[in-house]
C-alpha cells in the first residue's frame, strides 16, 4: 500500500495512529510541547502518568520517546520486553487500560534499582478505580494532581509524586497544532491525487484552494479561528483535529455550484464535530470589509480595495457574477485571505468580546469588577476587591431577595486568571502547558476556582435579573455561590458584616457596614458607603 | 367539610397530608418546626422575630433582652435602629417568611427556632421520623451544625450575638411515632421509605467548621422540604404494599425531566414526566381513600352500639387516634356533617354509601380536596425547592430538578469519596424514588410503562440521563473524564 493510500485509509477511519506504518507515522507527526515535558521528567528520574482518552494522543506521545535522547537509558515496554539487569532503563506502559486490574496495580512496583523511571499511559476511568483501590498510591497522587490542574489550581511541587500529563486537557490549538498539521506536504499530495471528477488539478477548486494553505499566515488564521472553540471551554482532542483535517481534505464536491470541496468552505460548512461547534459561534458573513464589499459583490477582482495577504490568489478570479450563495462562499474565503483581521467581528453575539479580551490579556480586575457588578445588580461599583455577596434564600420565589450579605471582601491580589494545566508536578517548575479552560482562581488555602466559560462571561456582562424567570441566571448564581463559599471557607471572618439593600423599583443599592465584636458582645453600625 | 377535617381523619395513618394552604408551606417553616422538635425552643427566637419584624424605630423592653442591644448607644438612634432591622432581616429573614407575630426566621442558629403552625406540623413529623429511623447520633449532629460555639463568618457571628445569654432551649420529647403511620413497623414499604428519608436528611446535617456551614444549612432546609413532598406523595402508597421493599421506586417512580427546567412543551420526556406526576397523584388519592375507609371500618365498636350510631363512633374514634380530644373530635364531626351525605351517615338516617365498598373513603378525599387541590397542592409545595414545575404558566405539572436542588441531592446522597454517575442515578431511584435515567437498570423503562415500547423508553431515559450528567458537570457537581467516565463529587 502506498503512503497516500495509507493516509487516505487513516483519514477515513477512526484515526488510531498505532495502525500506521512507521514511515507515514513519522511524516504526519507534529511535535507539541508535551514531548519535551515527558522527556524532561523521565530524564530527571520522575515517574510520569499520561492520562487521557483514546484519541487524545497519549500513546502517540509515549511513542515519541523512541526517538528521544533519554540520557542513555533504554526504553522497555513492560510485560513485553525483558527488563535489563544492569543497564539503566525506563519502564514504559503504553496502554495500561488494556491490562488486567492486578497488573495495573503493579506498574510502579517491583522496580529494580536500574529502573530510572516509569511512564504509564492510562485512561482516566481506570486511573480513578486504581485510586479508590489503592489509597496513598501514585494513582491517588496522580488523580489529585490531574483534578487540580484541570481546575487551574497549581499544587506545590512534590518529588514523591509522579509528573502528570493530561493529554486530553492539552490545548493543541494554542500550540498551533492545526497550523502544523495543515502544513504537512503529504496532505497536499493527497488533495492533488484525488479523483474528484475535475479534468485537471489546474481547474480543481479543491486543489487550487489548498494552494492557499501554503501560506503560513493563512494557516495561522485557521488555527486562530479554532481558538474560539477553545474559549468555550471544551477540550479539543487530536482526534478532533484529524477529523477536521480529514473533512477539509476529502469532504465536499467539486461539481457542486458553488463547489463545496474547498477547505475554506468546509471550515464553516463541513461535517466534522469541530465545524458544527464553530458554526454556532462564528459566521463569516458577519465579517465586513467596508471598502472592498461592493467590489466583491460586483466581481471586480482587480480592484485595489480587495487587499489580500501576500502571495495569495482568490479562486473567484474566474467568477464573473455573484449570487447570494456565491457571495457567502466568497466571504468564507475572504475571511482568511484579506489583509484585515476580522476574526472578532465575525463572532456571534453570545460571546462578550470585552470580557473575553480581558481573559485573553490576563486582566483579572475586569472580571472581578464584572462579578461585583453582577451580584449587586449593577447598583454598586468601584471596589477593587471581590465582594462575596451571598444570597441566603432557600425558597424559590418569583423575585430574588432585595439584598444580600457579604461573607468577605477578597483583595484582588489573591485572585488570578489561570488556564487549566496539561502538565502537573514537573521536576522543572517552569515547565508548563496550558489547557483549554480559563478560571478565576482564589489562591488562598484551600483554593477555589470559577470556570470562565463564554456563557458565564456573557451573562456577567448582560447583568443579573431580579426576576427568577430569567432562567440562565439560576446556574451562574449557583456557580458564583459555590465559588464564594469555597473562598469564604478560608477568607471569611466573623468581625465585619456588610449588607447590600437593593431597591428594584429605582435600581439603587445601598451598602451598610457593621463591626462585630464577639468577645465583647457588641455590634457597631459603621454607616453606609 | 374542609381539608382540615379530612386531614384530621387521615392523621393516624397518613399524617403527612396536604393542608389547607399548601402555598404557605415553605422550607423556612419546616426547618423551624424540625429544629424546634429536635433541639427544643428558646424564647430568644420570638424575641428576635419581634425585634426584626417590627416596623417601629425604637426598641422595646423585649428587644433589650438581647445583650448587645442593651449595651449599644446606637440603639437609641431611630435611624440606626431602622437600618439595623432592615439589614438584619436580609440575613435572618432571607426567605421573607417572617412577620411580627408569626412566621419563621431563616435558621442560622438553633436558638432562633420558633415553633409555629405554618409548617402544618410537617417539621415535627419529619423529626419524629428521624428520631425513629435516623442513626443514633442525629441529635448530636444537628446540634453541631446548628449550635456552633464559634463563628467563621459574619452571619454566624451575628447569630451568636443575637442568641447570646439566651435561655436554653426547652427540652422537648419527640412525638411518639404511632404504630400505624407509614414510618412505623406496620408496613415494610413504609419502614423502607422512612429509613431512606431519614438517611438522606442525616447526611445533609453533616456539621462543618467554616463558612460553608451556611450552604450546608441551605441544603438541609431544601432537603427537608423535599422529604416532606416525598412523604406526602409516597407515604400513602406504602400501605398497599405487603412485601419487603428494598428500593423506593418499588413504591412509586417519580420520573422527572432532567434537562434545564421546566423543559420544552411537547418534548417526549417532558410528557413522560407529566404523565408520571399525574399517575402518582391519582395513585396517592386512591391510596388515601382506601386507607381512610379501611381505618374507619377497622374501628372496634362496642357490641351494644345501635347501628344508627356506628359511623359517628367510627369518626370520633378515628379523630381521637389522630390526637384530638373528645370535644375537638365532636367539633370536627359537626364540620364533617355539613355535607349532607356525611350527616346521613353519622345520624344513621341514610347509609347508602356505607354499602358500597370504597365509596366513603373516596367521597371524603374528593370533598376534602375538591377539584385539583391534590395535584396543585403538591405542585405548590414541590415548586418551592424546584422539584415540581413549571413554577408559573398553565403547563401541566411535572417533576424537574432545579440546580440548587441538584446540589442538595448530591449533598444528601453522594458518599464522601464520590460515586460513579450511574451509581448516583441509581441512588436517586432506590433511595428517593426519583428517576432521571436508566442508571444500571436496562429493564427500567419496561417497569415504568410510560412509553409505547420498552426500547423507546430506554432511549428516552438514556437521553434524559445524559442531560442530567451534563448539568451535573456544568454545575461542578460531577467531574467528567476524557474517556466518558463521570464521577459525582461530594460538595465540600
Amino acid at each position: 500500500m502506498s503512503d497516500l493510500d495509507e493516509l487516505r485509509g487513516f483519514l477515513t477511519s477512526v484515526k488510531v495512529s498505532e495502525g500506521l506504518g512507521d514511515g507515514l507515522r513519522s511524516v504526519i507527526s507534529v511535535r507539541t510541547g508535551l514531548e519535551d515535558a515527558l522527556e524532561g521528567a523521565l530524564i530527571q528520574g520522575r515517574d510520569v502518568v499520561v492520562a487521557g482518552s483514546a484519541g487524545s494522543g497519549k500513546t502517540h506521545l509515549l511513542d515519541s520517546l523512541r526517538k528521544a535522547d533519554l540520557g542513555g537509558a533504554i526504553l522497555v515496554e513492560w510485560g513485553r520486553d525483558p527488563e535489563p539487569t544492569t543497564d539503566e532503563f525506563i519502564r514504559v506502559v503504553s496502554d495500561a487500560t488494556m491490562l488486567r486490574p492486578t497488573e495495573q496495580e503493579r506498574m510502579f512496583d517491583v522496580r529494580p534499582p536500574n529502573c530510572r523511571a516509569v511512564a504509564v499511559a492510562i485512561n482516566e476511568g481506570p486511573l480513578l478505580r486504581l485510586r479508590r483501590r489503592l489509597p496513598g498510591s501514585p494513582f491517588e497522587q496522580a488523580v489529585k494532581l490531574l483534578h487540580s490542574g484541570q481546575s487551574g489550581i497549581t499544587s506545590p511541587p512534590d518529588a514523591s509524586a509522579p509528573t502528570v500529563i493530561d493529554a486530553a486537557g492539552f490545548d493543541p490549538i494554542a500550540d498551533e497544532a492545526l497550523a502544523k498539521l495543515l502544513e504537512i506536504p503529504v496532505l497536499k499530495m493527497l488533495v492533488d491525487s484525488l479523483q474528484c471528477g475535475c479534468e485537471s488539478i489546474d481547474i480543481c477548486p479543491r486543489s487550487l484552494a489548498w494552494e492557499q494553505l501554503q501560506s503560513q499566515a493563512v494557516r495561522g488564521r485557521v488555527n486562530d479561528l479554532l481558538s474560539v472553540i477553545g474559549v468555550h471551554g471544551q477540550p479539543v482532542l487530536f482526534r478532533d483535529l484529524w477529523d477536521f483535517v480529514a473533512d477539509l481534505v476529502l469532504g465536499g464536491s467539486c461539481s457542486a455550484i458553488p463547489s463545496t470541496s474547498p477547505w475554506f468552505w468546509r471550515v464553516f460548512h463541513g461535517s466534522s464535530s469541530l465545524t458544527s461547534r464553530l458554526r454556532d459561534q462564528v459566521d463569516p458573513l458577519l465579517s465586513v470589509f467596508p471598502r472592498a464589499e461592493a467590489h466583491v459583490w460586483h466581481a471586480d477582482w482587480h480592484s485595489e480595495e480587495i487587499e489580500l495577504l501576500d502571495g495569495i490568489q482568490l479562486l473567484e478570479s474566474r467568477v464573473t457574477t455573484l449570487d447570494v450563495p456565491t457571495f457567502a462562499w466568497t466571504k468564507a474565503q475572504l475571511f482568511f485571505l484579506m489583509r484585515s483581521d476580522v476574526l472578532l467581528d465575525a463572532i456571534r453575539d453570545e460571546v462578550d468580546l470585552q470580557l473575553t479580551e480581558a481573559v485573553r490579556r490576563n486582566r483579572p480586575q475586569e472580571i472581578i469588577g464584572a462579578i461585583n457588578g453582577y451580584m449587586s445588580y449593577g447598583t454598586v461599583g468601584g471596589s477593587t476587591d471581590l465582594t462575596l455577596w451571598t444570597d441566603l434564600r432557600v425558597e424559590r420565589r418569583d423575585e430574588r431577595a432585595h439584598g444580600q450579605i457579604a461573607l468577605a471582601d477578597v483583595p484582588a491580589k489573591l485572585l488570578e486568571l489561570r488556564r487549566s494545566q496539561a502538565v502537573m508536578n514537573h521536576p522543572n517548575p517552569i515547565t508548563k502547558q496550558d489547557g483549554t479552560r480559563t478560571f478565576l482562581v482564589y489562591t488562598g488555602d484551600p483554593p477555589s476556582s470559577l470556570l470562565l466559560s463564554p456563557a458565564t462571561l456573557h451573562l456577567l456582562r448582560t447583568g443579573r435579573s431580579h426576576r427568577t424567570v430569567d432562567r440562565p441566571h439560576t446556574d451562574i448564581e449557583w456557580d458564583l455561590s459555590r465559588f464564594f463559599a469555597g473562598i469564604a471557607a478560608s477568607a471569611a471572618g466573623p468581625d465585619r458584616l456588610h449588607v447590600l439593600e437593593v431597591d428594584f423599583g429605582e435600581m439603587r443599592g445601598a451598602v451598610r457596614h457593621y463591626r462585630l465584636d464577639l468577645a465583647a458582645g457588641q455590634i457597631e453600625p459603621r454607616g453606609a458607603m | 367539610m374542609g381539608v382540615r377535617e379530612v386531614r384530621q381523619l387521615l392523621a393516624p395513618e397518613n399524617p403527612f397530608a396536604i393542608g389547607k394552604y399548601p402555598d404557605r408551606l415553605a422550607p423556612a417553616h419546616i426547618m423551624n418546626g424540625f429544629v424546634a422538635a429536635a433541639l427544643g425552643i428558646s424564647p430568644r427566637g420570638h424575641v428576635v422575630r419581634d425585634l426584626l419584624a417590627r416596623r417601629s424605630t425604637t426598641l422595646d423592653e423585649e428587644a433589650r433582652k438581647v445583650p448587645f442591644l442593651r449595651r449599644a448607644e446606637w440603639a437609641d438612634d431611630p435611624d440606626r435602629v431602622s437600618a439595623f432591622r432592615s439589614d438584619f432581616s436580609l440575613a435572618f429573614n432571607a426567605d421573607s417568611r417572617m412577620w411580627e407575630k408569626f412566621g419563621s426566621l431563616s435558621l442560622v442558629h438553633a436558638s432562633l427556632a420558633i415553633s409555629n403552625p405554618e409548617d402544618d406540623n410537617l417539621g415535627r413529623l419529619l423529626w419524629a421520623l428521624m428520631n425513629r429511623h435516623g442513626p443514633p447520633d442525629t441529635t448530636q449532629r444537628l446540634k453541631a451544625l446548628l449550635s456552633p460555639a464559634e463563628a467563621y463568618d459574619p452571619i454566624t457571628g451575628a447569630a451568636l450575638l443575637l442568641v447570646a445569654e439566651a435561655e436554653p432551649a426547652a427540652p422537648t420529647t419527640a412525638r411518639k411515632v404511632d404504630d400505624c403511620w407509614f414510618g412505623s413497623s406496620a408496613t415494610p414499604a413504609g419502614e423502607h421509605l422512612a429509613k431512606s428519608l431519614a438517611e438522606f436528611i442525616w447526611q445533609l446535617a453533616e456539621p462543618i467548621d467554616d463558612a460553608r456551614r451556611l450552604q450546608r444549612i441551605q441544603h438541609l432546609a431544601r432537603g427537608l422540604q423535599l422529604a416532606a413532598v416525598l412523604a406526602i406523595a409516597l407515604g400513602p402508597l406504602t400501605w398497599n404494599i405487603t412485601g419487603t421493599v428494598s428500593e423506593t421506586d418499588s413504591i412509586a417512580s417519580l420520573v422527572g425531566w432532567a434537562g434545564v427546567p421546566p423543559g420544552p412543551p411537547g418534548d417526549p420526556m417532558v410528557l413522560a414526566a407529566q404523565r408520571s406526576y399525574k399517575v402518582l397523584v391519582e395513585r396517592m388519592s386512591e391510596a388515601l381513600a382506601t386507607q381512610l375507609e379501611a381505618a374507619l371500618r377497622r374501628v372496634p365498636l362496642p357490641s351494644h352500639l345501635p347501628p344508627s350510631q356506628e359511623w359517628r363512633e367510627r369518626f370520633l374514634a378515628q379523630l381521637a387516634a389522630g390526637g384530638l380530644t373528645r370535644t375537638q373530635a365532636e367539633k370536627s364531626v359537626v364540620e364533617l356533617e355539613k355535607d349532607a351525605w356525611v350527616k346521613a351517615l353519622v345520624n344513621g338516617t341514610g347509609g347508602s354509601y356505607a354499602g358500597v365498598p370504597g365509596r366513603i373513603g373516596s367521597e371524603l378525599i374528593q370533598h376534602g380536596y375538591p377539584k385539583n387541590e391534590l395535584p396543585y397542592g403538591l405542585r405548590r409545595i414541590g415548586r418551592k425547592v424546584g422539584f415540581i414545575g413549571p413554577e408559573r404558566s398553565t403547563g401541566a405539572p411535572r417533576f424537574i430538578c432545579e440546580t440548587p436542588l441538584l446540589g442538595t441531592l448530591v449533598a444528601g446522597l453522594c458518599p464522601r469519596e464520590g460515586i460513579d454517575f450511574e451509581g448516583f442515578v441509581d441512588a436517586m431511584r432506590t433511595r428517593l424514588g426519583i428517576v432521571f435515567g436508566n442508571g444500571t437498570r436496562d429493564d427500567l423503562a419496561k417497569q415504568l410503562g410510560l412509553w409505547e415500547s420498552a426500547g423507546i423508553g430506554h432511549a428516552r431515559l438514556s437521553a434524559n440521563q445524559e442531560a442530567l450528567r451534563q448539568r451535573l458537570v456544568r454545575s461542578g457537581l460531577a467531574r467528567e473524564y476524557s474517556d466518558g467516565h463521570t464521577e459525582v463529587v461530594h460538595d465540600n
